[in-house]
């Protein structure tokens, strides 16, 4: 008996050790994994320059005051920097270029102010850039501003720029460093520059406040040539805080001050959503991701990308893609169908029955529309319940 | 674990091995292609280092905890809980370092905080500390065998005492530190704080038990050997552990 006892002990201490031979073994196997990945990443890094924080975390703003200075480039590199100080101006003028006919198409008048350049990230030898640029709204337009991502790349010796929409976008985006450009950003750029704008995809997206909240949506039919009766909204009402869409990243424009400036989120499908004219705007960084609801800034009267006053606190919306503003007719946000009619000039928001016009006030159903379920029948008088004795 | 590495079978090709692997990544990581996958990896790791630190350190104090139970479990089973509790102490020190490096390299951290728990906030500083009180641990749990047949086995239980005292504070510095913990994070840490507790006290009631137990122990170890003896051909590692325990409960 005791020796059959023994024999037991035998075998299970055999089983226990081989167990925890392989326990250690899968240890040390994660062990090399991890040790191999930091490899990795330290060889990166050393190749490309120090890391850039990853988009979620803390990115250093690079925007050029009104006199550009020369960045604080490292000395110990013995090459030449490329002119960061000629970029501002050479994307302003780039900008004017390219997309000036179209701007002055929307604004109906030539643009009355040059291009607001924001360059927000260099790689780490200062050879790319990139940033964004905004040609500012006439003051007695109330329109919204035209804006735009471009990609900047010093070879020999020139800028050569590229601005979203432009079929040099994409290439540039993706021979950036991933230092500079994460992978997961450099596929929404490209996604974005690259779409061409199919209206009707903004699935998943939801107006621009908190779900159930109604607030009134105004419109203005633009001044555009091509007349859009919802050619440029804004919205206020609520508790005035202006939330996000949709998730995404979100990039800055015609940030003269920290909390101003014009916001675009880029979706990951493509799609951007931009809201202007709010104050208290976050402080999430340049490419920095944004979840749909995150707080983006509160209704206000900023006019740092030009546009006529409203006169009121309200948040400027639009939906874009590529190189073009996305029009609102027939695309379904937070449970309404945005329609627009040319005979009558007409645009409002639909939902079944229900229509909204402008000047009215509408409910953010939210990004999944379902419909809300009627109030539970609740009574706030207590059961009677009869006590036997 | 404590046989020379080349006695072992099949670890003569384990080194060459490795060096390629090495080379591999390094030439890998250097292609553009590598460069996508290893900011991937970059950002993962920059995003849960840390919280896997955390993770390996609490698997590796309830492994370390449930070894020291007596009143359930069999002897085989305490030794597959030492096992499981140094693989994941292993682990937790691999993530904690690979943590520190990344957090340098993206700025979140300087070189110096490395060393002193100054800095921009105090939940880095938190960090440093219970990184240090780790490594203290962890390389004096290494060192056991010597202090087991030390004149002071006590400081060793003493020094493994900090472990408990870095986790608290690597809790606090993962809750503070960083990114914004969402809810459902700061309840798993609760209840993690929550289930140490009460392995402690379960482990509290095990000591506090009345003397016989104790008296117990001189059979215990020799019916032990016994088995240690049989078992040789089996495996000398497990035994091995078995005997510094023993030698530490002494």
């Amino acid at each position: 008996m005791a020796r059959r006892h023994g024999k037991n002990t035998v075998v299970f201490l055999e089983r226990t050790a081989r167990l925890a031979n392989r326990v250690a073994v899968a240890g040390m196997v994660v062990v090399m994994v991890i040790v191999l990945s930091l490899v990795a990443v330290v060889e990166r890094v050393l190749l490309a320059g120090r890391a850039e924080a990853p988009p979620d975390g803390e990115i250093l703003l690079q925007i050029p005051e009104q006199s550009p200075r020369p960045p604080p480039s490292t000395p110990s590199r013995t090459r030449v920097a490329p002119p960061t100080e000629t970029l501002t101006q050479q994307v302003s003028t780039f900008t004017l270029a390219q997309r000036g006919p179209a701007a002055r198409q929307l604004y109906g008048v030539r643009p009355s102010r040059p291009p607001v350049v924001g360059t927000t990230r260099f790689s780490r030898d200062r050879t790319w850039a990139l940033g964004t640029t905004a040609i500012p709204a006439p003051t007695d337009q109330p329109v919204m501003p035209q804006v735009t991502l471009f990609m900047a790349r010093w070879d020999e010796g020139v800028w050569r720029m590229a601005l979203s929409g432009s079929p040099e976008f994409s290439p540039m985006v993706r021979q950036a460093p991933v230092a500079m450009i994460p992978a997961a950003e450099k596929r929404l750029l490209i996604r974005y520059s690259d779409a061409d704008a199919d209206s009707g995809s903004a699935e998943g997206l939801m107006l621009p406040w908190r779900t159930g909240d109604a607030w009134t949506i105004m419109a203005n039919r633009g001044a555009s040539e091509s007349v859009r009766p919802l050619g440029a909204v804004a919205f206020r009402g609520g508790d005035g805080r202006v939330l996000a869409a949709g998730d995404g990243r979100l990039y800055r424009f015609c940030t003269t001050e920290s909390d101003k400036g014009l916001l675009l989120v880029i979706h990951p499908n493509g799609l951007a959503t931009q809201y202007y004219e709010m104050t208290k705007v976050t402080d999430v960084p340049d490419g920095g991701t944004v979840k749909q609801g995150d707080y983006l800034g509160r209704i206000g009267t900023d006019r740092s990308c030009g546009g006529a006053p409203a006169g009121r606190p309200q948040v400027r919306f639009a939906i874009r893609q590529g190189a073009d503003d996305v029009p609102l007719n027939g695309l379904r946000i937070g449970g309404w169908t945005f329609q627009e009619r040319a005979k009558p000039l007409l645009g409002w928001a639909e939902r079944g029955v229900l229509q909204v016009m402008p000047g009215e006030s509408m409910a953010n159903f939210g990004p999944t529309d379902i419909v809300p379920p009627d109030p539970p029948l609740v009574s706030d008088i207590p059961d009677i319940t009869v006590e036997e004795k | 674990m404590d046989t020379p590495q080349s006695e072992k079978p099949g670890v003569r090709w384990l080194v060459p091995a490795g060096i390629a692997v090495t080379a591999g990544v390094l030439i890998g990581a250097a292609t553009p292609a590598g460069a996508v996958v290893v900011t991937e990896i970059q950002h993962f790791m920059d995003f849960y280092s840390g919280v896997f630190t955390l993770v390996g350190l609490t698997v590796s104090m309830v492994a370390g905890l449930v070894a020291t139970d007596r009143m359930i479990l069999k002897i085989q089973h305490r030794i597959l809980a030492q096992a499981l509790h140094r693989a994941a102490t292993l682990i937790s020190m691999a993530f904690l370092v690979s943590h520190v490096v990344i957090e340098i390299l993206t700025r979140n951290a300087d070189v110096v905080q490395v060393l002193l728990p100054i800095g921009r906030t105090s939940a880095i500083a938190l960090g440093t500390v219970a990184a240090h009180l780790m490594i203290i641990v962890a390389l004096t749990g290494v060192a056991r065998a010597r202090f087991a047949t030390g004149r002071r086995p006590w400081l060793w239980r003493a020094l493994h005492w900090l472990s408990y005292a870095a986790w608290i504070l690597a809790i606090i510095h993962g809750l503070l530190a960083g990114r914004q913990a969402p809810v459902w994070v700061t309840w798993s840490y609760l209840v993690c704080v929550a289930g140490v507790g009460v392995a402690l006290l379960a482990r509290g009631l095990v000591t506090v038990r009345p003397r016989g137990g104790e008296e117990e122990l001189p059979e215990e170890s020799r019916s032990k050997a016994a088995k240690r003896k049989a078992a040789r051909e089996a495996s000398r590692s497990a035994q091995q552990a078995a005997n510094e325990r023993i030698k530490v409960s002494r």
